[in-house]
This record gives C-alpha cells, structure tokens and sequence, in this order.
C-alpha cells in the first residue's frame, strides 16, 4: 500500500480518538486547580521562554547547579588570582597547591583528602526494602538484589536506590517486588486507586494502582513497591492474589546494607590504574579502541563511543561512573582535544591528570576517593585552554551508569544494571 | 482547528492570570485536541499525564508571553510533559524488563486500515509521530509545530518527509505480512 500525502493526512485525521474525559477526570482537575490556587508561586519565577518547559518544580535544582556552577568558578578565579600556579610541582598535599599527576598507571587522589568535606554527606541513608523472613504464607524470596544509581532524569539529580526480590509460591510461580524511587504513574495527579474492576484498592493505607498487570503503591514517601507477575512463570496470578501479597508484605528499614565487593587486579594492559581509599582500581581499553572498561571494586562497565543508528556518537554513554564505599571512578572520553582532565576540589586546588590518545579520541579516568570533594571535572587541551567542563555531584556508593562529560556527571543512566550487593 | 484559528479565536490580557474556573474552561476547549494529540504519544496514563500538563500550564502561565496561541502553546506543554512521562515509564519498564530478562511485547493486532495505520504510526519515534500528529491530522502550520516540538521550522518540513516515509515503510511491512 502506498499513500500520497494528501491520503496520509487524510488517515492521520480519521485515526479513532481516545475516549472522552470522564466527569472525574474535570472533578479532580478542578480540585487540583483550586489547590494551584491557594499555592500560587510566585509570578516573579523565570519567564524564560514563552513555550518551553513549564515545570516550576524542574527549575530549581537548574537553578541550584547554576549557582554551584557560578560559585565554583568564582572559587576557582579567586584561586587562580591568588596562587602561581606551578604544574609541575609534586604532590604536596599539606600546601594544597595544584598539581599534575603524570603517570596514568598510578593515579592516586586519596592524599587530597585532607579537610575535605565528608562524604558521601550524611552517611548513606536509610532505604526501604521489605522483610523477606516474614512473606506471607506459602511464598518464599529465591533472589535478592539492590543498589544505587542515579535517575537520568534532565531535571533533577537524585541518588537512587532500587532493590528488588524475586518471590515464588509453591506452585512455581513468581512475582518480582520492585522497590523503586521511579513509578509507572508517576504524575503530579494523585495515584489511580483503582483495581481493573474499578474498585478502589490500598496497601497499608497507600492508595495502590494496577498498570500493565503490575500492582504498584507508594510505600514510603519517593518509594514506589510493585509486584509484577514474571512471564512465562507458571499460571498468571489473579490481581486478588497479588493484592493478598502486598498487603501481607513487611517493609523494613535497611541502613547498612552492604558488604564491600571483592578487589579488582589490575591487568598489565590497563591505560590507567591506581588506587581509591588504598583499594586497586583501573580502566583498559576494549579491543579496537572505541570502548573502554573501568573497574573498581569487582564492579565494571563500559564506555561506548561507537557511531549510533543516525550516524553521530553516542555521547550518553561516553562516560561511565563507578562508584563502592570506597569511591568513584570516573572513566571516559573527553572533547576531542583533550590533553588533561582537571580536577577541581573544592577548595579551590586542581589535580591535572593524564589523557591516553586513540586514534582522535582522548580517554581518561579520574578515582575520587571517598571523602574528597571534587566540584568539576575540567577538559584542558594543549595550550591550557578549558575545552569542556563537567560538574560531579556526591555519588550514593553501589552507582554504576553511563553518563557524558558536557554535562553534569549526575545523570546516569538509571537503564544500566545497578551493582548487585549482599545485603543483610 | 488550526494554529492560525487560534490567534483569531482566543486573546488574552497575558498581564492577569486566569483563575481556576476559566482556566478550566479555556482547557474543555481545547481537550479533545489536546487528548487526541496526547494519546498517540503515550496511549497509556492519558488523564494523569494530561493532568499534570494542564496543571503545569496553570501554574506556568506567567511563561506565556503571547508570542503563539494558546494551543499551540498548551500542545507544547503537554507535548513535554508527555515526553517526561514516557522517560520515566521507559526507565522503569527498562529495569523491570532487566530483572525478568524478557522484553516487553508489542501490540501487534490490526484489523483494518484505520488501524494498521495507528499500529504503524504507534511504531514511529516519538519525534517523527508527534511531527505527523500536529502537521497532517491536528493541521498546526509548520511554525507553530515547531513551536510544540522546540525545533527550527526547517526541520519540520525534513522530519515530516522523514516520518511519512518511516510511516508508508511501517504501512508497507505490516500489508506484505
């Protein structure tokens, strides 16, 4: 079959339409209006564009990465103005002045950390997980996993923690419990609470929502619980029963919930090596050049700069965070050009470090050590000319994800695979 | 209705925000191109993700400075918030999927044309869809479509052609099946 134009359009307009708003859908509407009333913000908020994103919410941390940004660099002028800057000076933590690491196979910034703030702030924080001792009868936990990463969300930057179970009964079937700052129905509206048959249902008193056979409810506040059926796992479960399990689950606070993975070797090939919080780490070139593998603390993933469907770069995964109690590594591919990455600390001192050339593409890697704040990451090319900046936000320890170096290093792609942890 | 019908139909003081009641009304009017528009994009959640929109227009109306109409603007904003609303459903079907190890399947059932043609366009990107929604079945002009879409008008016309020949592609596997 092919259409002309004129019959595309045509069809496009015939399309059915979706069903009609409900009398509900204006009720609650008109209720959420009145509610904007009453919490009007103020008509002084950016006017920035007459049609772009109209996410009073989203603008904040924007505004909050701006002025970091703003400051950050402010600290830097400052610095800058007040210190000669000698490169090649050797470490000397004491004095805090620059400093340039040169040997890409023993980078070590553990003796920065000196004063540093600490980090990660606060402590890791407390998280939801549910008591899998006490599952209701008949159904016991044949998996457990969880770990932090960071959402890939363009507004905001949230450490992440996910943790899930897989759950099967005596019949063989299973249900996997999800617990998630992410949700199927996450919208500024209130949660649907109803069942497919139209009955308002709860869990613990959350108002629960049933999506794509899923039964999902905000547990605590930012953590959304769901039990999906696994496909292909025996007889489907009815809604009522996996309703029953939720509402006989225990949820429970879990704060210190991991072992300390196992220490990397670092291989004779790896470009660059050394070590965080006196824990080996490195990143090694895959064959053929065009990805490169970091690991820290028996923990890996890759960097990807090889062309995508629509020609250009991936830069999304140009850059690959890793991150266990003992620190972060930061691996990847800088602006072409780059012949040093800066660290920028927060107190004003720059740790330049080498790049490893290939082809035309420049990599690096930078290990943050636990307690040392670093702000930027700063691309520097041959003449010492600033060729991309990148911020780094605080990382929960157990993050792992894909990221790029313009922007900041915070939105990891919450799509890769969280480091799986021993809890208990 | 098209973009320039807009213009003409609608004008206001942009100095006095509305309040809820003729907000809501301003809203009924422009529903049902809003809604059709929307479904398309995310099918699923449409009434929280068009509440949510409306809400943020609500909330967002100090950002309008008049410089396109209403609709237009009110589709950008939907158009957005759907946009979000996918990307966290993504996310989160992509971890769900993860930890099953089984993608997700895909409506695959049509019965006749009007449907093939939805089933075909349902497996358009989003972009090269919501560019054939506002262009050929809502007939937004191209400027205000690159309003909605936040793109140069040029790249309208370019991604229209491209998503017509993505969409007789889609139309032509799916009848050679």
């Amino acid at each position: 079959m092919t259409l002309t134009d004129a019959q595309l359009a045509a069809a496009l307009r015939e399309l059915p339409g979706p069903p009609p708003p409900s009398t509900e859908f204006w009720r609650r509407l008109d209720l959420e209006l009145a509610d904007a009333d009453l919490a009007e913000p103020s008509i002084a908020e950016a006017r920035s564009s007459a049609v772009t994103a109209m996410n009073p919410g989203a603008r904040r941390p924007r505004l909050r990465w701006s002025l970091l940004a703003a400051v950050a660099s402010l600290v830097v002028l400052l610095v800058a103005a007040a210190v000669v800057t000698d490169r090649d000076r050797p470490s000397q933590p004491s004095g805090r002045p620059d400093t340039v690491i040169s040997d890409p196979r023993s980078i070590d910034l553990d003796p920065f950390r000196n004063g540093a703030p600490e980090w990660p702030p606060g402590g890791t924080p407390a998280f939801l997980v549910f008591d899998l001792d006490r599952l209701p009868q008949g159904w016991t936990a044949v998996q457990e996993g969880g770990g932090s990463s960071l959402a890939s969300d363009t507004d905001s930057i949230v450490p992440a923690f996910q943790w899930h179970a897989v759950l099967t009964d005596e019949r063989g079937r299973q249900l996997l419990l999800l617990v998630s700052p992410l949700s199927m129905t996450d919208t500024a509206a209130a949660p649907r609470a109803t069942t497919p048959g139209g009955t308002s249902v709860e869990v613990r008193g959350h108002s629960a929502a049933w999506t794509n056979g899923a039964l999902e409810w905000e547990e605590r506040p930012g953590s959304y619980a769901s039990l999906t059926q696994y496909a292909g796992s025996g007889t489907r479960l009815t809604p009522a029963e996996i309703l029953a399990v939720a509402l006989a689950l225990v949820p429970e606070d879990a704060t210190s919930p991991v072992s300390m993975p196992a220490a990397v070797t670092v291989p004779d090939g790896a470009v660059f090596s050394g070590s965080i919080d006196g824990r080996p780490w490195y990143a090694a070139m895959q064959p053929g050049g065009a990805s490169m593998v970091a690991r820290l603390g028996g923990t890996a993933a890759a960097t990807n700069g090889a062309p995508n469907s629509t020609g250009g770069i991936d830069e999304a995964a140009s850059v690959v965070v890793v991150a266990d109690p003992s620190g972060v590594l930061i691996a990847g591919r800088g602006p072409v050009g780059t012949t040093t990455v800066q660290v920028v600390l927060s107190d004003g001192t720059d740790v330049d470090l080498p790049t490893a050339t290939f082809g035309s593409t420049p990599w690096f890697a930078v290990p943050i050590p636990h307690g040392l704040d670093v702000t930027a990451l700063v691309a520097l090319d041959g003449a010492g000319n600033e060729i991309g900046r990148t911020k780094v936000p605080a990382y929960s320890p157990f993050t792992v994800g894909s990221a790029r170096f313009a922007d900041p290093l915070g939105q990891v792609d919450l799509g890769a695979a969280p480091i799986e942890v021993a809890l208990g | 209705m098209t973009g320039v019908e807009h213009h003409i139909d609608e004008t206001y003081d942009l100095a006095i925000r509305p309040d809820a009641t003729t907000f809501a009304e301003l809203l009924r009017r422009h529903d049902a191109e809003l809604r059709a528009f929307a479904w398309r994009i995310v099918s699923e959640d449409l009434d929280d993700v068009l509440q949510d929109a409306y809400l943020k227009a609500y909330r967002g109306w100090a950002d309008f400075r008049g410089q396109c109409s209403v609709g237009t603007w009110l589709h950008r904003i939907v158009y957005t918030t759907a946009i979000d609303h996918l990307r966290r459903r993504d996310r989160r079907r992509a971890l769900v999927d993860r930890l099953q190890r089984q993608p997700h399947d895909l409506v695959d059932v049509v019965d006749d044309q009007r449907l093939d043609v939805a089933a075909a366009l349902a497996h358009l990107p989003v972009a090269d869809r919501a560019v054939l929604l506002l262009v050929d079945a809502q007939q937004l002009t191209y400027a205000d479509a690159a309003l909605v879409l936040d793109v140069p008008a040029g790249t309208i016309a370019s991604r229209l052609n491209r998503a017509r020949r993505s969409l007789r592609r889609q139309l032509t596997t799916r009848s050679t099946r």
